[in-house]
């Protein structure tokens, strides 16, 4: 995630200032992906596993898409499929 | 030939991001070092836990194989386990001796410093999967082995790792398979051949000396034989009897005088004509890919277990 902080000054009629400063901070996170086995013979039965780093829990996952391939879901982050 | 996932998720506020992961099927034959049996994947124990990686359950590698671990039970040896029994989750002390038919061993530690496992004369269908057999090293008995096999009918040993077990960690006694019976090793690690006699004349991992008729099938297993350079990581002769059908295919092999040494012992028997040697990793420690070779062995898709390089010009 990133920040970003703003400050300013704020002056009244008669003169007198203060100042503020907040965080402002951006939500995001990346997504890294990972088969089991990766190079394998076809045919062979194959675990994916997502992982995320940063952003909030909890997370939700789109079924992966793939040409021609069927993802059973292993657990929240994690599917099996053959290829 | 591969394919590209792709995958989306999104968190709890909103935020959102992908990720794409590339699946390769390996070339007709080809398989990856990623899965090659290892001490990191193969049954190791810590104190009475066993951790290894199979399918939930045992059996064969149906599935995703799975880490899993379990506690094991002190035990004492296992003597002659009844026909139809399932013996698992042992930490044994001692040794197993099979006499029987349709007996499974399963996630158990076999741990001696003479022969470990042996299977005799007239067992059938006997299962081995998930397990740890190991020697003291130069503590062993001269000349013991982890597995002594005797002429046997169907046998299956898989996923298993065994170490500093003797002299041979599969010994054929007696000619080994029956004929028309197979004896299937798939998917183990077994390494460090030694015991107390240094100076025995051979160390193998696997010692076949022909015999009974049967198929052996060596599948998939990482072999190494590095302690004494020698004889070989699998030794095939004909000394008590022609050498039945032998397949070596997709397997790590490495260490010994040659890694491959299958002669004729001229004792009367004929040359070998069904050894098949087929999509292997070789390594080249001592004295070659090969020892010798006797007779007519087919082979296709070997290659140097560092280089890639194609050895088929050398067996």
């Amino acid at each position: 995630m990133s920040t970003i902080t703003i400050t300013g000054t704020v002056t009244d009629s008669a003169g007198a200032s203060g100042s503020y400063s907040v965080v402002v901070t951006l939500d995001s996170f990346t997504l890294s992906a990972v088969v089991t086995p990766a190079v394998a013979p076809a045919g062979t039965t194959r675990t994916l596993t997502v992982t995320p780093t940063g952003g909030t829990a909890p997370f939700t996952y789109a079924t992966p898409t793939a040409t021609g391939l069927t993802f059973t879901p292993v657990s929240a982050n994690s599917w099996t499929f053959v290829y | 030939m591969t394919v590209t996932i792709t995958v989306a998720a999104h968190d709890s506020l909103g935020a959102a991001a992908t990720a794409s992961v590339v699946a390769t099927q390996a070339a007709a034959g080809a398989f990856s070092d990623a899965d090659k049996p290892t001490a990191a994947n193969r049954p190791t124990v810590s104190g009475n836990t066993l951790t290894w990686v199979g399918p939930l359950g045992g059996g064969a590698n149906n599935g995703s194989p799975v880490q899993q671990t379990r506690v094991l039970t002190a035990s004492g040896s296992v003597d002659t386990p009844a026909n139809g029994s399932i013996v698992e989750g042992k930490l044994i002390t001692g040794s197993i001796w099979i006499q029987g038919s349709n007996i499974t061993i399963r996630q158990c530690v076999i741990y001696n410093t003479t022969d470990l496992i042996t299977i005799f004369t007239g067992s059938s269908n006997i299962i081995i999967e998930d397990c740890l057999f190991y020697g003291a090293g130069l503590g062993q008995a001269s000349g013991s082995r982890a597995m002594p096999i005797y002429d046997t009918g169907n046998l299956t040993v898989r996923r298993c790792h065994s170490h500093n077990s003797g002299q041979h960690i599969l010994e054929f006694v007696n000619g080994g398979p029956l004929a028309g019976a197979v004896h299937t090793f798939s998917d183990n690690y077994f390494h460090d051949v030694q015991d107390s006699s240094p100076n025995l004349s051979h160390y193998d991992v696997s010692y076949y000396g022909g015999g009974m008729g049967g198929k052996i099938v060596y599948e998939h297993n990482y072999f190494v034989e590095n302690l004494y350079n020698q004889t070989s990581t699998i030794f095939i002769e004909s000394y008590f009897g022609a050498i039945g059908t032998f397949t070596i295919d997709s397997n790590w092999l490495s260490g010994g005088g040659g890694t491959l040494y299958i002669r004729n012992t001229n004792h009367g028997n004929p040359d070998p004509t069904k050894v098949f040697v087929t999509n292997n990793k070789m390594g080249n420690y001592q004295q070659g890919f090969v020892a010798s070779i006797d007779g007519t062995v087919t082979h296709s898709g070997n290659v140097d277990i560092n280089t890639g390089a194609s050895i088929d010009s050398q067996i």
